[in-house]
């Protein structure tokens, strides 16, 4: 590796640190940083402290929001008896570019993965159950990823939840919209089998 | 063209770069093996179900000389554990079974019997699964032990002792029918699990969480 600045090393390291980012992009990175003008800088650097200092989880949903209930939680508009249930905060996004859900969300923060150590505990389902008794809520949309771990969240959340006498529903799993019957395998398949519907 | 077909079992996968995963899998033929699947985490990948936690595939993949990672270009699903996450319980003990073998099995070393001992310990979960895991458990465990060289003197009840000699005679679903319960042979699995962790020298991380159901 070439000998850079002092500076210079010491961005590139950082850019490195990133998900995804190795050596090379690291240098492009720090080079489009070391060639901007000094306002674009600031304003990447002033855009990542705000990050830190101004971003908490909103009071009720535990989303990333600027103030103490997030934009969801805050409007009116939205159907608080039905609750959506995410893995992580950017799940939600794929979710509302869909304009036909109008319900709040509640997210949890990883799931439940013993070979990564993380138990019920680690994830933030006590105050999804105080919502469930504080507010009059009548569906919960366990919308976790379609991996093992997310399955497993799913079916623990769904023992947890059912006896207290909420609808419990799954989001459906099959074929991805634009792909071929020909390349999807058993499980995808099974699925799509099992969460067809009536035209 | 691939350079390499085998039957495998996925013991774990790492996400890498943007959309790719390293995964862990143990093949019948070479042993257990690294590599990266490129694109496997993208919605319409081609890996689809297939690099979940234990899923049982033929793996096609192509191997460099002196490279540790291997290229995984393609895995056909012969068998997934996938209906299985719907029990808690189930899911639990197949990451306790995926921790224990990644950590036991030593790169590259074949093992025909501890890849036979872990379908046949999945088979008998999804067969039984509303019997719980206990059984599939302890008996992983036992043969675990056994077959990584480092069973010792079992010092254990009569009972649980009655129960580990039957197991290391009999197949996983041809045991003495009874109804296993967490407490059954639970001295027998926690001394087996305990030997573990001394010969890796470090705690299972998926232990608590077992004990915990």
């Amino acid at each position: 590796m070439p000998d850079f600045a002092e500076p210079l090393a010491r961005l590139i390291q950082e850019f490195k640190r990133l998900p995804g980012i190795g050596q090379k992009s690291a240098q492009r990175l720090a080079f489009h940083v070391l060639r901007a003008s000094r306002e674009d800088a600031e304003r990447l650097a002033q855009a990542i402290l705000d990050v830190k200092d101004r971003l908490g989880l909103c009071a009720l949903c535990n989303n990333i929001s600027d103030s103490e209930l997030c934009p969801f939680c805050r409007n009116p508009a939205r159907d608080p008896s039905v609750i959506c249930v995410v893995e992580e905060p950017h799940n939600i996004l794929p979710i509302e570019t869909t304009r036909q859900y109008e319900g709040l969300y509640h997210v949890l923060h990883g799931a439940i993965s013993p070979l990564r150590g993380v138990g019920p505990e680690q994830l933030k389902i006590k105050g999804l159950l105080e919502r469930l008794q504080s507010r009059n809520v009548r569906e919960i949309i366990l919308a976790t990823n379609p991996t093992v771990e997310g399955e497993a969240t799913a079916a623990y959340l769904a023992r947890l939840l059912k006896p207290l006498g909420v609808r419990v529903t799954r989001i459906a799993m099959g074929i991805p919209v634009g792909s071929d019957l020909e390349f999807a395998d058993e499980v995808t398949m099974s699925k799509s089998l099992e969460n067809r519907r009536e035209l | 063209m691939p350079a390499r077909v085998s039957e495998a079992l996925i013991l774990r996968t790492y996400p890498f770069q943007e959309a790719d995963l390293i995964v862990s899998f143990f093949t019948r033929d070479l042993g257990k093996l690294r590599g990266v699947a490129r694109g496997a985490r993208r919605t319409k990948s081609k890996f689809g179900a297939a690099l979940e936690r234990l899923s049982y595939v033929r793996a096609y993949y192509f191997q460099r000389p002196n490279r540790e990672l291997v290229r995984l270009d393609q895995c056909e699903l012969l068998r997934s554990p996938f209906e299985l996450q719907r029990d808690y319980a189930a899911a639990v003990a197949l990451d306790f079974l995926a921790e224990v073998s990644e950590q036991l099995l030593a790169p590259a070393e074949p093992s025909e019997r501890f890849f036979r001992l872990l379908l046949a310990v999945i088979e008998h979960l999804r067969a039984e699964a509303a019997a719980g895991p206990w059984r599939a458990v302890t008996y992983f465990c036992l043969w675990a032990v056994r077959l990584s060289g480092f069973l010792p003197e079992l010092r254990v009840s009569p009972e649980s002792a009655g129960i580990a000699e039957e197991m290391l005679k009999k197949p996983v679903g041809e045991l003495t029918p009874r109804n296993w319960s967490k407490q059954t042979a639970a001295d027998l699995r926690r001394f087996l699990i305990r030997r573990i962790e001394e010969h890796l020298e470090r705690r299972l991380i998926t232990v608590p969480l077992l004990e915990a159901l």
